[in-house]
């Protein structure tokens, strides 16, 4: 599921704009590896609608030249504050809450970057290959 | 003082509800008398000497401080009041309860009796005490008769928090947290409500009005030794009942709770030391399984450490996935042009099979199917995993349905072929007569052998790649 969401967006973003900035695309990339993680993912989760919510919210922003400046107001000061800031939405969650989100967050993180690197992978075979061929 | 007398009118008003065998003229003069001289007993040494010294002289509300040599003679007279108030034949029976529920509400949970005992004892302020023992174990008498309804340990627990106020100041913290909280805990534990008893010794017949109301009165003392606790207490009789509920519901976590509690001396009221408690076991649990999840942390023992090693992991995980985003956006134009025509196309196809998964791979796939059918036939097994994706979504369709697709694929790779794209030019070339054979070749070896698993195909596309 993740796969296909992802494959998907990249060969939108590829259709799109194949011509844009490599940064630009890069982040268009990485932004739909995480949408792609979080609609995988169960909505129950934290984290992933902390990444669409962001998502609607970059839309928004974009139409109103807004960043997301209220959504830090909460803060909690404590000891666990890096790993709130890691994980998204983790900086209105009790500690407990914020290591099973920690746990759901990086399973489904390390599923993306092993989607990633098999098509990273097989597209520098393909090259690869091409290149042999020509 | 306020609060000593809410809890005192409690008390007293409980009593006189509860017992119904309650003397009438006892209790009118315990509550006010011996709730006075109990809350002056709970105070310091110099209060308790000054509760006695006006237990002597009169039963007024405030306590003059009137610390003095008298100490031991009003401590003495105050027994002797105690005595009188408690019936003599169930003296007998207490003590043993008084030993064991010591035992259990404080050896036990605690770990403080004897702590308790030596607080008071060695304390030259309260050298009065020496009468203490017998003092003490008359008020256990007292309170664990008051306490019919299995107050037992009541009487103890009353007695003894009231020892332990008697002494320091910490342990009057103490002693009135745990008797409060010995209260709920025992409630908790099932016993015969530690609490309750104590407040059935404030609310029980007369002689247990005594007693209650002597627990009142040590309460209100407690607090105005500015031990929260006991204002807590106060102020949540309720909450105390409610603490008491709660434990009740968890009373093996309530015995822990109340030993954190107690040695903690915060006012801590039990039910947030039992979240606690509960929190904290959410909480390892949750590491254990994070250790499982992050790889190479099986050796590490400590939630620090263990916290370190996650916060790692993760921002290696989006490390990753930002340079490999990165490593796509260059890789990337040359090759999935593709995939949007195939989504496209087999959209409506996967959504009558409802093989949602590996629809997108399978151009990609075919791709790779290509390439591999044509320089290593042998590699079927592997090419197949891909291969299968592509022909999994074929399944339920008959070839021509793929070769269809394939063949719609080719003219937008022709398309894309002119845009300078290698792999256009390839999939010209190729694509079909490659495509077409390992399609062949794929067919008989994965459609019989191979059952479609949409998840399972792209893990093994995933594994072989």
């Amino acid at each position: 599921m993740q796969t296909y969401h992802f494959l998907r967006s990249l060969t939108h973003i590829n259709l799109t704009r194949p011509s844009s900035p490599l940064h630009r695309r890069s982040r268009a990339i990485r932004r739909a590896a995480y949408v792609s993680m979080a609609r995988a993912a169960s909505p129950r989760r934290m984290w992933t609608r902390a990444i669409l919510g962001r998502l609607q919210l970059l839309r928004r922003a974009r139409l109103l030249r807004r960043r997301r400046n209220y959504k830090k107001k909460t803060t909690i000061s404590t000891p666990h504050d890096k790993l709130r800031r890691l994980v998204p939405g983790g900086e209105e969650m009790d500690f407990c809450r914020l290591l099973e989100e920690t746990a759901d967050y990086a399973e489904f993180l390390s599923k993306q970057v092993r989607i990633m690197r098999s098509v990273v992978d097989f597209m520098e075979a393909e090259c690869r290959k091409k290149e042999e061929k020509v | 003082m306020e609060k000593e007398a809410f809890f005192g009118n409690s008390t007293v008003i409980n009593w006189q509800m509860r017992s119904p065998d309650a003397a009438a003229s006892l209790p009118n003069m315990n509550s006010g008398h011996v709730n006075i001289v109990w809350d002056q007993t709970i105070d310091q040494s110099a209060k308790f000497g000054s509760a006695l010294s006006s237990l002597v002289s009169s039963p007024s509300s405030n306590p003059p401080a009137a610390p003095g040599g008298g100490d031991s003679v009003v401590i003495r007279e105050l027994i002797g009041r105690l005595g009188s108030i408690c019936n003599s034949d169930e003296i007998s029976a207490p003590s043993p309860h008084y030993h064991s529920a010591n035992n259990s509400c404080y050896s036990t949970p605690m770990n403080s009796p004897p702590k308790l005992n030596l607080s008071i004892f060695p304390n030259p302020a309260h050298m009065p005490f020496s009468a203490d023992p017998g003092f003490v174990e008359r008020a256990a008498r007292c309170s664990t008769f008051g306490c019919s309804g299995g107050g037992s340990h009541g009487g103890e627990q009353f007695i003894f928090p009231e020892v332990g106020k008697l002494g320091n100041a910490p342990e009057e913290s103490c002693g009135s947290g745990n008797a409060k909280k010995r209260k709920a805990v025992m409630k908790g534990k099932g016993k015969e409500a530690p609490l309750s008893s104590s407040i059935t010794a404030v609310t029980n017949p007369p002689k247990k009005a005594s007693v209650g109301g002597l627990n009142t009165k040590r309460s209100k003392p407690s607090e105005k030794t500015g031990i929260e606790e006991e204002s807590a207490r106060q102020d949540g009789d309720a909450a105390s009942k409610k603490m008491e509920e709660e434990k009740i519901a968890k009373p093996p976590e309530a015995v822990k709770d109340y030993i954190h509690v107690r040695a903690r001396r915060g006012q801590a009221t039990d039910s947030h030391s039992l979240a606690e408690r509960v929190r904290r076991e959410k909480i390892s649990e949750r590491m254990k399984l994070l250790q499982d999840l992050v790889p190479g942390c099986s050796k590490v023992t400590g939630k620090a450490v263990m916290l370190d090693e996650i916060i790692n992991y993760v921002q290696l995980l989006q490390r990753q996935v930002e340079f490999l985003s990165m490593k796509l956006a260059t890789v990337n134009p040359q090759i999935d042009f593709n995939m949007e025509n195939f989504v496209n196309k087999d959209m409506e196809i996967h959504q009558n099979c409802g093989l949602l998964p590996p629809q997108p791979v399978y151009p990609l796939e075919a791709t790779a199917s290509s390439f591999s059918f044509a320089n290593l036939p042998e590699r079927t097994p592997l090419i197949s995993i891909n291969g299968l994706e592509l022909q999994s979504q074929v399944n339920p369709f008959s070839q021509p349905n793929l070769s269809r697709n394939l063949t719609m694929q080719l003219p937008p790779l022709e398309g894309f072929a002119d845009t300078a794209c290698q792999l256009g030019t390839f999939w010209d070339d190729d694509l079909r007569t490659v495509v077409q054979m390992g399609f062949s070749q794929n067919q008989e070896n994965l459609f019989s052998s191979q059952s479609f698993q949409g998840s399972v195909t792209i893990s093994h596309m995933e594994i072989e790649l």
